[in-house]
């Protein structure tokens, strides 16, 4: 496998070193912990070895300082690889969720008793400031009592509009009004009570028509197809709301963007920063400061431990648990019953070994007793 | 101008102003110019009032002590503020008494200045901030400049203009900081204060009453300003104090600025408990008793060793979040 050499850290207060000289010229092959260079701080020469076997290619110059961290060289796997891939891969990062609203918006409206999921529903596209809650706070009531109606975009089919449209029935402050699916056999047909009025490539129609007030989708089976639906009609000035069930408690702190669903008995720690259109099955927890990407589905049960990152599109089966500090890649697929202690990189799918035997209990019953 | 090159002009301005100014140090010496370099270029300048010293921090202040009854005015350097204890009885039962002792017929005008601060992973005895204690020490006089002070002219005034002991503590991580200007995010104002140490008072907004008051020292304008600057696109008014007189206290300065809001953080990087946060706290709860709206919050690093290993030592430390969490707490 193809990796960089990238300069360590040598002396906590030595942030550079110099390349003194390459031991190994471009093009050799080289084995796992042979001296390929040597570097100089000021206070040492120290030899770098080769973290693994390939062929060298230098990247820094003889007398070049580098930062800690920067690449001296690549091992390849054959001789004339090219270099850009490697160095263009970046570490993952997680694009902040939309911001709606400020801090303080946030702390006046806790003290005012004010509904910022409404009144940030009723400001599609804007970042609510104190300005507009204390403007709430001298309304009459009855103009911020209103009940959200929400639209839940497909699902109806697999089963997961019916798990949105249930926790939206237990929560006083919004109302499913209608669920859009672009199979057409269920159009006409009803859930839980809830007509489903059409397909989802009428969203827009029904928005101009004042049919609804912020829409989310159900549907995960497909997590590029959830991303690009929800990227479309957000682009199109399409509210999106978040649905969270009753029982799951997000605690201080805690941010989110857009269009999540949160299911039962799911927990959000302090500090956890979710972006937006991810989905949560039942008693998934996103431990305190975690940092979850947009459009990922969760099964039950995933349980992430303090400080996990998580890029876009990743889908988590159900029963699993992550280590703290563990980063996930985009687009990653994690298996059921999986128990991650390391980094996942994107695009990795990761298995896990189910009913895996140890050994035969025959063969100990045979054995004589004592 | 970063911190360091303000205290380094410091230092030459000093010298070339008054011949009674010497320094006095371990590694002080050209081309090497101290272990963080805040000395650099004055010996080779003034040979003769540069004196580089064998490793006893008790010899350094005793000399500097004897230097200043004798008519100079020593520049004490102490490599690392940890190594502060081994000169702490020169300090504390020599240095600060003599003027008192003799009944006002000597006087010990010297400054001990020394980095304090963790953050670079050097481990348990050279990351301390040990200034909390030498709080208690009667007629000595601690002072601290943050980032968003000029702590060149602190300097100054410590080595020309006072009579007695000074503490001069600096922060490793803001040497090689650029000093805070008024701008866009911050404005800054000096309040004056008895003891000739200013007062800087930073706003992160720019009309409105304050939210929030956050009183803090040293290093910790280092994490305090980008919090401010974060916070202010949050539309969270805070007001920063940032004595440069740890000891004594500007207390009617820190008053006025906690009663704007009401709602108070103190920040400092020393152990939490018994520390400087606390002596600022009782003064303000003996001054604005049931005039704050609610408990005066104090940050502090977690009572510990430091670790070496910067994920570690990082647990251990005052991080921006904690101060933002803690900001947004009193705001509750």
């Amino acid at each position: 496998m193809s990796m960089l050499i990238r300069l360590p850290l040598v002396a906590p207060n030595e942030e550079t070193a110099t390349v003194a000289r390459w031991r190994k010229a471009t093009g050799d092959f080289v084995h796992s912990g042979d001296p390929v260079c040597e570097i100089e701080t000021t206070k040492a020469v120290i030899e770098i070895e080769a973290p693994g076997d390939g062929y060298l290619q230098q990247i820094a110059p003889e007398g070049k300082s580098l930062r800690v961290g920067e690449p001296l060289a690549a091992l390849t796997a054959t001789a004339n690889e090219a270099l850009a891939p490697l160095l263009a891969a970046a570490p993952v990062t997680v694009s902040e969720p939309t911001r709606r609203w400020t801090r303080k918006a946030e702390i006046m409206a806790r003290r005012m008793q004010v509904d910022l999921e409404k009144l940030a529903a009723k400001h599609p596209g804007s970042v609510i400031g104190e300005t507009e809650v204390m403007a709430v706070g001298k309304e009459a009531p009855a103009e911020t009592d209103r009940v959200e109606r929400v639209l839940v975009l497909g699902g109806a089919l697999g089963g997961s509009a019916a798990l949105v449209l249930d926790a939206l029935a237990r929560i006083p402050t919004k109302r499913a009004v209608g669920v859009l699916d672009r199979e057409p056999a269920t159009h006409g047909s009803s859930i839980l009570g809830i007509p489903v009025v059409g397909s989802t490539s009428q969203a827009e129609e029904l928005r101009q028509k004042d049919f609804y007030d912020s829409a989310v989708i159900a549907f995960n089976a497909n997590l590029h197809e959830r991303a690009e639906l929800f990227e479309k009609l957000a682009a199109r000035g399409i509210p999106f709301t978040n649905v969270v069930d009753v029982t799951a408690d997000v605690r201080l702190n805690a941010r989110m963007g857009m269009g999540n669903v949160i299911l039962a008995f799911c927990h959000i720690g302090p500090f956890a920063l979710l972006g937006d259109n991810n989905f949560l099955s039942t008693a998934c927890c996103i431990e305190h400061h975690c940092r979850l990407g947009s459009h990922c589905a969760f099964g039950p049960h995933v349980a992430f431990s303090g400080r996990v990152t998580v890029g876009n599109q990743v889908r988590f089966g159900m029963m699993i648990g992550i280590e703290p500090d563990v980063t996930i890649g985009h687009e990653a697929v994690i298996a059921s019953g999986s128990i991650l202690t390391r980094n996942v990189p994107d695009r990795t799918t990761v298995k896990v070994h189910p009913n895996y035997s140890l050994r035969s209990r025959q063969e100990a019953s045979d054995r004589a007793p004592g | 101008m970063t911190y360091l090159q303000s205290l380094r002009n410091a230092l030459h301005e000093a010298f070339a102003k008054d011949p009674r100014v010497h320094l006095i140090g371990e590694d002080v010496l050209d081309p090497y110019g101290g272990a963080f370099k805040v000395t650099a270029g004055l010996q080779a300048k003034y040979p003769d009032r540069v004196l580089t010293t064998p490793i006893s921090e008790a010899a350094l202040v005793g000399m500097s002590t004897g230097m200043a009854l004798r008519g100079l005015l020593p520049v004490v350097e102490i490599m690392f503020g940890d190594f502060l204890l081994l000169g702490a009885d020169q300090i504390v039962n020599h240095a600060t008494k003599f003027a008192s002792m003799y009944n006002g017929k000597v006087r010990v005008p010297s400054v001990i200045r020394t980095p304090m601060g963790a953050g670079r992973g050097y481990g348990p005895t050279h990351s301390q901030s040990l200034e909390k204690m030498f709080l208690g020490v009667p007629n000595l006089t601690v002072v601290s400049p943050t980032h968003a002070h000029d702590p060149g002219a602190l300097l100054l005034r410590a080595i020309l203009e006072d009579p007695g002991v000074v503490l001069f503590i600096e922060h490793k991580l803001l040497y090689p900081l650029p000093l805070v200007e008024a701008g866009e995010s911050v404005s800054i104002e000096q309040v004056d204060e008895p003891n000739g140490y200013p007062t800087t008072l930073l706003k992160n907004y720019h009309a409105g009453a304050p939210d929030v008051t956050v009183i803090a020292y040293g290093g910790m304008s280092r994490i305090c300003v980008p919090v401010m600057e974060q916070l202010a696109e949050d539309e969270v008014r805070i007001l920063a104090v940032f004595p440069a007189s740890l000891k004594p206290l500007p207390v009617a300065t820190l008053r006025k600025a906690a009663e704007e809001t009401g709602r108070v953080v103190i920040v400092e990087e020393g152990t939490e408990g018994f520390n400087w946060g606390s002596e600022a706290a009782a003064a303000l709860y003996e001054s604005l008793w049931r005039r704050l709206e609610v408990p005066i919050k104090r940050v502090a690093s977690r009572e510990s060793i430091l670790p070496a290993a910067k994920h570690m030592e990082e647990q251990v430390m005052v991080r921006a979040d904690t101060v933002q969490a803690a900001i947004l707490e009193v705001m509750q």
